[in-house]
Protein backbone atom coordinates (compact mmCIF):
# COMPACT_ATOMS: atom_id res chain seq x y z
CA UNK A 1 0.00 0.00 0.00
CA UNK A 2 0.86 3.37 -1.13
CA UNK A 3 2.56 5.14 2.15
CA UNK A 4 0.44 8.69 2.37
CA UNK A 5 2.98 11.99 2.43
CA UNK A 6 4.24 13.41 5.60
CA UNK A 7 1.88 16.50 6.01
CA UNK A 8 4.67 18.78 8.09
CA UNK A 9 6.81 18.56 4.99
CA UNK A 10 4.08 18.86 2.50
CA UNK A 11 3.14 21.93 3.87
CA UNK A 12 6.22 23.21 4.42
CA UNK A 13 6.62 22.34 1.06
CA UNK A 14 3.11 24.67 -0.32
CA UNK A 15 3.95 27.67 1.84
CA UNK A 16 7.79 27.79 0.39
CA UNK A 17 6.45 27.50 -2.96
CA UNK A 18 3.42 30.09 -2.27
CA UNK A 19 6.07 32.33 -1.23
CA UNK A 20 8.05 31.49 -4.39
CA UNK A 21 5.35 32.24 -6.22
CA UNK A 22 4.89 36.12 -4.60
CA UNK A 23 8.71 36.32 -4.99
CA UNK A 24 8.84 36.09 -8.83
CA UNK A 25 5.46 38.08 -8.72
CA UNK A 26 7.84 40.76 -6.97
CA UNK A 27 10.21 40.38 -8.81
CA UNK A 28 8.71 40.82 -12.05
CA UNK A 29 7.00 44.15 -10.74
CA UNK A 30 3.71 42.91 -10.84
CA UNK A 31 3.14 43.24 -6.89
CA UNK A 32 4.70 45.71 -4.40
CA UNK A 33 6.51 43.20 -2.05
CA UNK A 34 7.43 44.56 1.34
CA UNK A 35 7.73 43.81 5.18
CA UNK A 36 3.88 44.91 5.93
CA UNK A 37 2.62 41.82 3.32
CA UNK A 38 4.98 39.55 3.30
CA UNK A 39 5.16 38.86 7.64
CA UNK A 40 2.09 38.34 8.12
CA UNK A 41 2.31 35.80 5.20
CA UNK A 42 4.80 34.29 7.18
CA UNK A 43 3.17 34.15 9.71
CA UNK A 44 0.05 32.57 8.63
CA UNK A 45 2.55 29.92 6.48
CA UNK A 46 4.51 29.00 10.29
CA UNK A 47 0.50 28.44 11.46
CA UNK A 48 -0.38 26.19 8.99
CA UNK A 49 2.78 24.27 9.29
CA UNK A 50 2.20 23.97 12.89
CA UNK A 51 -1.44 23.47 12.63
CA UNK A 52 -0.22 20.40 10.03
CA UNK A 53 2.52 18.95 12.68
CA UNK A 54 -0.11 18.95 15.50
CA UNK A 55 -3.07 16.99 13.59
CA UNK A 56 -0.46 14.73 11.55
CA UNK A 57 1.06 13.72 15.54
CA UNK A 58 -2.72 13.45 16.73
CA UNK A 59 -4.21 11.12 13.75
CA UNK A 60 -0.12 9.28 14.28
CA UNK A 61 -1.27 8.84 18.11
CA UNK A 62 -4.76 7.72 17.23
CA UNK A 63 -3.59 5.39 14.54
CA UNK B 1 5.51 15.54 42.20
CA UNK B 2 1.91 16.64 41.87
CA UNK B 3 -1.47 15.16 43.35
CA UNK B 4 -4.42 13.50 41.49
CA UNK B 5 -8.04 14.41 42.82
CA UNK B 6 -8.15 11.38 44.77
CA UNK B 7 -4.78 12.41 46.93
CA UNK B 8 -2.49 9.75 44.76
CA UNK B 9 0.75 11.20 43.71
CA UNK B 10 0.68 11.52 40.25
CA UNK B 11 4.52 10.94 38.72
CA UNK B 12 5.71 13.01 35.66
CA UNK B 13 7.19 10.87 33.32
CA UNK B 14 11.20 11.58 32.63
CA UNK B 15 12.38 14.35 30.58
CA UNK B 16 13.82 12.79 27.21
CA UNK B 17 13.45 14.24 23.68
CA UNK B 18 10.89 11.63 22.35
CA UNK B 19 11.45 9.36 19.21
CA UNK B 20 7.57 9.45 18.25
CA UNK B 21 6.07 12.34 17.16
CA UNK B 22 9.18 14.52 16.82
CA UNK B 23 10.00 17.55 14.15
CA UNK B 24 12.93 18.14 14.68
CA UNK B 25 15.28 16.70 17.76
CA UNK B 26 12.24 15.93 19.93
CA UNK B 27 12.18 18.84 22.38
CA UNK B 28 9.05 19.96 22.12
CA UNK B 29 7.20 16.37 22.24
CA UNK B 30 9.70 15.60 24.91
CA UNK B 31 8.59 18.89 27.07
CA UNK B 32 4.72 17.76 26.12
CA UNK B 33 5.06 14.00 27.19
CA UNK B 34 6.64 15.45 30.21
CA UNK B 35 3.94 18.34 31.13
CA UNK B 36 1.19 15.95 29.72
CA UNK B 37 -0.36 18.68 26.92
CA UNK B 38 0.08 18.93 23.49
CA UNK B 39 3.24 19.41 21.50
CA UNK B 40 1.55 22.42 19.63
CA UNK B 41 1.91 24.71 22.53
CA UNK B 42 5.69 24.16 22.64
CA UNK B 43 6.14 24.32 19.16
CA UNK B 44 4.08 27.59 19.13
CA UNK B 45 6.10 29.03 21.90
CA UNK B 46 9.65 28.13 20.62
CA UNK B 47 8.63 29.63 17.11
CA UNK B 48 7.40 33.25 18.84
CA UNK B 49 10.35 33.17 20.79
CA UNK B 50 12.64 32.67 17.54
CA UNK B 51 10.85 35.37 15.10
CA UNK B 52 10.11 38.28 18.01
CA UNK B 53 13.62 37.59 20.14
CA UNK B 54 15.73 34.78 19.15
CA UNK B 55 15.18 33.17 22.32
CA UNK B 56 13.56 30.38 20.73
CA UNK B 57 16.68 29.47 18.82
CA UNK B 58 19.19 28.93 22.07
CA UNK B 59 16.43 27.78 24.40
CA UNK B 60 16.02 25.23 22.02
CA UNK B 61 19.67 24.53 21.31
CA UNK B 62 20.07 24.20 25.15
CA UNK B 63 17.43 21.48 25.63
CA UNK B 64 18.94 19.08 22.61
CA UNK B 65 22.43 19.42 24.30
CA UNK B 66 20.96 19.20 28.08
CA UNK B 67 18.44 16.48 27.45
CA UNK B 68 19.28 13.19 26.83
CA UNK B 69 17.24 11.37 24.25
CA UNK B 70 14.60 8.52 24.71
CA UNK B 71 16.68 5.43 25.35
CA UNK B 72 19.89 7.19 25.93
CA UNK B 73 21.10 7.37 29.46
CA UNK B 74 23.52 11.02 28.61
CA UNK B 75 22.47 14.30 27.29
CA UNK B 76 24.82 15.14 23.96
CA UNK B 77 26.93 17.91 26.02
CA UNK B 78 28.43 14.78 28.25
CA UNK B 79 29.38 12.98 25.43
CA UNK B 80 30.82 15.99 23.78
CA UNK B 81 32.44 16.82 27.10
CA UNK B 82 33.70 13.09 27.64
CA UNK B 83 34.94 13.61 23.14
CA UNK B 84 36.98 16.91 24.91
CA UNK B 85 38.10 14.86 28.12
CA UNK B 86 39.80 12.23 25.59
CA UNK B 87 37.43 9.78 26.57
CA UNK B 88 36.75 6.69 23.98
CA UNK B 89 32.88 6.68 22.23
CA UNK B 90 32.21 3.03 22.54
CA UNK B 91 28.93 1.93 23.36
CA UNK B 92 26.26 1.53 20.49
CA UNK B 93 24.52 4.68 22.28
CA UNK B 94 27.27 6.43 21.95
CA UNK B 95 28.25 6.15 18.49
CA UNK B 96 24.60 6.92 17.59
CA UNK B 97 24.47 10.26 18.98
CA UNK B 98 27.40 11.47 17.69
CA UNK B 99 26.03 10.28 14.36
CA UNK B 100 23.00 12.54 15.56
CA UNK B 101 25.21 15.67 16.44
CA UNK B 102 27.13 15.36 13.01
CA UNK B 103 24.46 15.25 11.10
CA UNK B 104 22.69 17.93 12.95
CA UNK B 105 25.48 20.25 12.81
CA UNK B 106 26.31 19.76 8.66
CA UNK B 107 22.26 20.04 8.67
CA UNK B 108 22.46 23.62 11.02
CA UNK B 109 25.61 24.78 8.66
CA UNK B 110 23.96 23.85 5.58
CA UNK B 111 21.28 26.20 6.40
CA UNK B 112 23.50 29.08 7.05
CA UNK B 113 25.27 28.92 3.70
CA UNK B 114 22.39 28.13 1.85
CA UNK B 115 20.33 31.45 3.49
CA UNK B 116 23.82 32.98 3.29
CA UNK B 117 23.74 32.24 -1.17
CA UNK B 118 20.06 33.15 -0.78
CA UNK B 119 20.04 36.52 0.34
CA UNK B 120 23.58 37.37 -2.22
CA UNK B 121 21.24 35.74 -4.90
CA UNK B 122 18.40 37.59 -3.79
CA UNK B 123 20.49 41.14 -4.13
CA UNK B 124 22.50 40.68 -7.28
CA UNK B 125 19.89 38.68 -9.03
CA UNK B 126 15.75 39.03 -7.70
CA UNK B 127 14.50 37.00 -10.50
CA UNK B 128 16.53 33.77 -10.51
CA UNK B 129 16.17 33.66 -6.54
CA UNK B 130 12.47 33.80 -6.76
CA UNK B 131 12.47 31.29 -9.24
CA UNK B 132 14.91 29.06 -6.76
CA UNK B 133 12.35 29.73 -4.05
CA UNK B 134 9.55 28.08 -6.15
CA UNK B 135 11.93 25.24 -6.99
CA UNK B 136 12.87 24.78 -3.44
CA UNK B 137 8.97 24.64 -2.47
CA UNK B 138 8.46 22.15 -5.27
CA UNK B 139 11.24 19.87 -4.02
CA UNK B 140 9.82 19.99 -0.20
CA UNK B 141 6.55 18.62 -1.52
CA UNK B 142 8.10 15.80 -3.82
CA UNK B 143 10.02 14.97 -0.51
CA UNK B 144 6.71 14.68 1.38
CA UNK B 145 5.52 11.93 -1.04
CA UNK B 146 9.11 10.04 -1.28
CA UNK B 147 10.01 10.74 2.44
CA UNK B 148 13.20 10.97 1.25
CA UNK B 149 15.19 13.96 2.13
CA UNK B 150 13.21 15.60 5.29
CA UNK B 151 16.77 16.92 6.21
CA UNK B 152 16.33 19.31 3.62
CA UNK B 153 13.58 21.12 5.31
CA UNK B 154 15.29 23.29 7.59
CA UNK B 155 18.19 24.73 4.92
CA UNK B 156 15.58 24.88 2.46
CA UNK B 157 12.98 27.16 4.39
CA UNK B 158 15.76 29.30 5.86
CA UNK B 159 17.00 29.84 2.30
CA UNK B 160 13.16 31.00 1.16
CA UNK B 161 13.15 33.04 4.36
CA UNK B 162 16.92 34.87 3.75
CA UNK B 163 15.48 35.31 -0.22
CA UNK B 164 12.05 36.90 1.14
CA UNK B 165 13.75 39.59 3.86
CA UNK B 166 16.34 40.79 0.88
CA UNK B 167 13.24 41.17 -1.63
CA UNK B 168 10.96 42.54 0.82
CA UNK B 169 13.64 45.26 1.97
CA UNK B 170 14.71 46.10 -1.55
CA UNK B 171 17.78 45.15 -0.99
CA UNK B 172 19.95 45.72 -4.38
CA UNK B 173 23.82 44.30 -3.55
CA UNK B 174 25.46 45.61 -7.28
CA UNK B 175 27.85 48.30 -6.98
CA UNK B 176 30.56 46.51 -4.39
CA UNK B 177 30.93 45.70 -1.01
CA UNK B 178 33.33 47.63 1.69
CA UNK B 179 33.87 51.04 3.18
CA UNK B 180 33.25 53.55 0.51
CA UNK B 181 34.36 57.53 1.10
CA UNK B 182 33.83 60.87 -1.24
CA UNK B 183 34.40 64.28 -1.08
CA UNK B 184 33.30 65.82 -4.42
CA UNK B 185 35.43 69.14 -4.67
CA UNK B 186 32.65 69.95 -7.70
CA UNK B 187 28.72 69.40 -8.39
CA UNK B 188 29.27 68.09 -11.43
CA UNK B 189 31.06 64.89 -9.84
CA UNK B 190 27.47 64.85 -7.67
CA UNK B 191 25.00 64.33 -10.54
CA UNK B 192 25.63 61.01 -11.22
CA UNK B 193 24.93 60.20 -7.47
CA UNK B 194 26.88 57.47 -5.82
CA UNK B 195 25.96 53.30 -4.90
CA UNK B 196 26.89 50.38 -3.13
CA UNK B 197 26.21 46.80 -2.42
CA UNK B 198 27.32 46.38 1.43
CA UNK B 199 29.52 48.40 3.43
CA UNK B 200 29.37 51.84 4.50
CA UNK B 201 28.87 54.63 2.09
CA UNK B 202 29.58 58.03 2.94
CA UNK B 203 29.36 61.50 1.00
CA UNK B 204 31.34 64.50 2.36
CA UNK B 205 29.38 67.55 1.03
CA UNK B 206 30.62 69.98 3.10
CA UNK B 207 33.82 71.30 0.83
CA UNK B 208 31.09 72.21 -2.18
CA UNK B 209 29.89 75.82 -2.83
CA UNK B 210 25.70 75.05 -3.63
CA UNK B 211 24.46 77.81 -6.60
CA UNK B 212 20.67 78.78 -5.72
CA UNK B 213 18.01 76.59 -6.61
CA UNK B 214 17.92 72.85 -6.09
CA UNK B 215 20.74 70.25 -6.48
CA UNK B 216 19.85 66.54 -6.43
CA UNK B 217 21.60 64.01 -4.81
CA UNK B 218 20.62 60.10 -5.53
CA UNK B 219 22.29 57.59 -3.31
CA UNK B 220 21.38 54.23 -3.19
CA UNK B 221 22.75 51.44 -0.54
CA UNK B 222 22.09 47.72 -0.36
CA UNK B 223 22.67 47.01 3.12
CA UNK B 224 25.15 48.98 5.47
CA UNK B 225 25.30 52.61 6.85
CA UNK B 226 24.97 55.49 4.22
CA UNK B 227 26.45 58.61 5.72
CA UNK B 228 25.97 62.19 3.87
CA UNK B 229 27.63 64.92 5.18
CA UNK B 230 25.56 68.57 4.26
CA UNK B 231 27.19 72.03 4.53
CA UNK B 232 25.93 74.70 7.05
CA UNK B 233 23.90 77.48 4.69
CA UNK B 234 21.78 74.68 2.85
CA UNK B 235 18.41 74.05 2.98
CA UNK B 236 18.08 69.92 3.33
CA UNK B 237 15.33 67.99 1.82
CA UNK B 238 15.48 64.57 2.42
CA UNK B 239 13.31 61.88 0.89
CA UNK B 240 14.35 58.16 1.78
CA UNK B 241 12.82 54.46 1.58
CA UNK B 242 14.54 52.15 3.61
CA UNK B 243 13.07 48.76 3.96
CA UNK B 244 14.68 47.80 7.75
CA UNK B 245 16.39 50.07 9.75
CA UNK B 246 16.78 53.93 10.66
CA UNK B 247 16.56 57.11 9.02
CA UNK B 248 18.01 60.46 10.34
CA UNK B 249 17.95 63.45 8.61
CA UNK B 250 19.48 66.54 10.46
CA UNK B 251 16.91 66.93 13.60
CA UNK B 252 14.48 64.35 13.06
CA UNK B 253 14.73 60.34 12.57
CA UNK B 254 12.46 57.51 12.32
CA UNK B 255 13.06 53.87 12.67
CA UNK B 256 11.33 50.45 11.48
CA UNK B 257 10.49 48.11 8.69
CA UNK B 258 9.11 49.74 5.23
CA UNK B 259 9.39 53.55 6.28
CA UNK B 260 9.02 55.84 3.79
CA UNK B 261 10.64 58.97 4.55
CA UNK B 262 9.65 62.49 3.22
CA UNK B 263 11.11 65.85 4.20
CA UNK B 264 10.62 69.03 1.98
CA UNK B 265 11.47 72.69 3.87
CA UNK B 266 11.49 75.37 1.74
CA UNK B 267 14.17 77.47 1.88
CA UNK B 268 14.13 81.70 1.88
CA UNK B 269 14.52 82.87 -1.95
CA UNK B 270 18.12 82.96 -2.88
CA UNK B 271 19.34 80.13 -0.31
CA UNK B 272 20.34 76.63 -1.84
CA UNK B 273 18.77 74.05 -1.63
CA UNK B 274 20.43 70.06 -1.74
CA UNK B 275 17.30 67.44 -2.64
CA UNK B 276 19.26 63.92 -1.08
CA UNK B 277 17.09 61.10 -2.15
CA UNK B 278 18.60 57.89 -0.46
CA UNK B 279 17.45 54.17 -0.87
CA UNK B 280 18.82 51.76 1.82
CA UNK B 281 17.65 48.19 2.01
CA UNK B 282 18.84 46.81 5.37
CA UNK B 283 20.54 49.49 7.50
CA UNK B 284 20.41 53.23 8.22
CA UNK B 285 20.86 56.40 5.89
CA UNK B 286 22.12 59.46 7.97
CA UNK B 287 21.67 63.09 6.61
CA UNK B 288 23.93 65.20 9.67
CA UNK B 289 26.02 68.64 9.67
CA UNK B 290 29.31 67.14 10.98
CA UNK B 291 31.06 63.71 11.30
CA UNK B 292 28.60 61.20 13.18
CA UNK B 293 30.42 57.71 15.17
CA UNK B 294 29.58 54.88 12.81
CA UNK B 295 28.63 51.36 13.53
CA UNK B 296 26.53 49.85 16.45
CA UNK B 297 27.98 52.37 19.17
CA UNK B 298 27.03 55.21 16.90
CA UNK B 299 23.44 54.09 16.02
CA UNK B 300 23.00 53.40 19.83
CA UNK B 301 23.78 57.19 20.81
CA UNK B 302 22.05 58.92 18.01
CA UNK B 303 19.31 56.67 17.23
CA UNK B 304 18.08 56.89 21.16
CA UNK B 305 18.28 53.26 21.02
CA UNK B 306 20.53 51.07 23.30
CA UNK B 307 22.83 52.99 25.63
CA UNK B 308 22.22 53.27 29.31
CA UNK B 309 18.26 52.92 29.56
CA UNK B 310 18.57 49.43 27.10
CA UNK B 311 17.72 48.35 24.14
CA UNK B 312 14.10 49.38 22.56
CA UNK B 313 13.81 52.61 24.34
CA UNK B 314 13.50 55.04 21.72
CA UNK B 315 13.44 58.15 23.05
CA UNK B 316 16.58 58.11 25.70
CA UNK B 317 18.04 61.29 24.95
CA UNK B 318 19.02 60.90 21.00
CA UNK B 319 22.00 62.53 19.78
CA UNK B 320 21.30 65.44 17.13
CA UNK B 321 22.49 64.97 13.47
CA UNK B 322 22.42 68.81 12.95
CA UNK B 323 20.33 71.55 12.39
CA UNK B 324 18.21 72.75 9.45
CA UNK B 325 19.05 76.21 9.89
CA UNK B 326 18.62 77.28 6.08
CA UNK B 327 15.43 76.41 5.77
CA UNK B 328 12.19 78.32 7.09
CA UNK B 329 11.84 77.07 10.80
CA UNK B 330 9.41 75.32 12.42
CA UNK B 331 7.34 76.88 14.82
CA UNK B 332 8.94 76.65 17.56
CA UNK B 333 5.61 76.38 20.22
CA UNK B 334 4.04 73.93 18.72
CA UNK B 335 6.30 72.04 17.25
CA UNK B 336 4.69 72.29 13.62
CA UNK B 337 6.12 73.48 10.76
CA UNK B 338 5.23 76.99 9.13
CA UNK B 339 3.36 77.45 6.02
CA UNK B 340 6.38 77.86 4.14
CA UNK B 341 7.36 74.23 5.38
CA UNK B 342 5.99 71.07 4.18
CA UNK B 343 7.22 67.94 5.97
CA UNK B 344 5.78 64.73 6.00
CA UNK B 345 7.60 61.70 7.31
CA UNK B 346 5.68 58.56 6.66
CA UNK B 347 5.32 58.38 10.61
CA UNK B 348 2.78 55.73 10.36
CA UNK B 349 4.90 53.52 8.21
CA UNK B 350 7.42 53.39 10.97
CA UNK B 351 7.83 51.97 14.35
Amino acid sequence: MRRPPNIPVLMCGIAVLALGVLLVLGAGGTIDLRFAYTVPVLVAALGAILLASGLASRRRGRG
Amino acid sequence: MMSSSEGEPIRRPRLVRTRRGRLIGGVCSGLAAHFDVDPILFRIAFVGLAIFSGVGIVLYLAILLLVPEEGVSRAPISLLWRGFAGEQWHTSADRRLLRWLVIATAVVVCAALLALAGAWLAGTHAQLAAWAVVAVGAVLVLSAFTRTIRWFVLPGVAFALAVATIAAAHVDLRGGVGDRFYRPQSLSEVHGGYQLGAGRLEIDLRNLAFPAGTTQLHVRLGMGELVVLVPRGVCVATSARIGGGFVGALERRSAGLDVNWSERPSPPPGTPRLVVDGNVGLGALLVADHPVEHGWGGWGRWSGWGGENGWFTSHNHPVALGTNEACFPADAASGSPTKATSRTPAEGASR
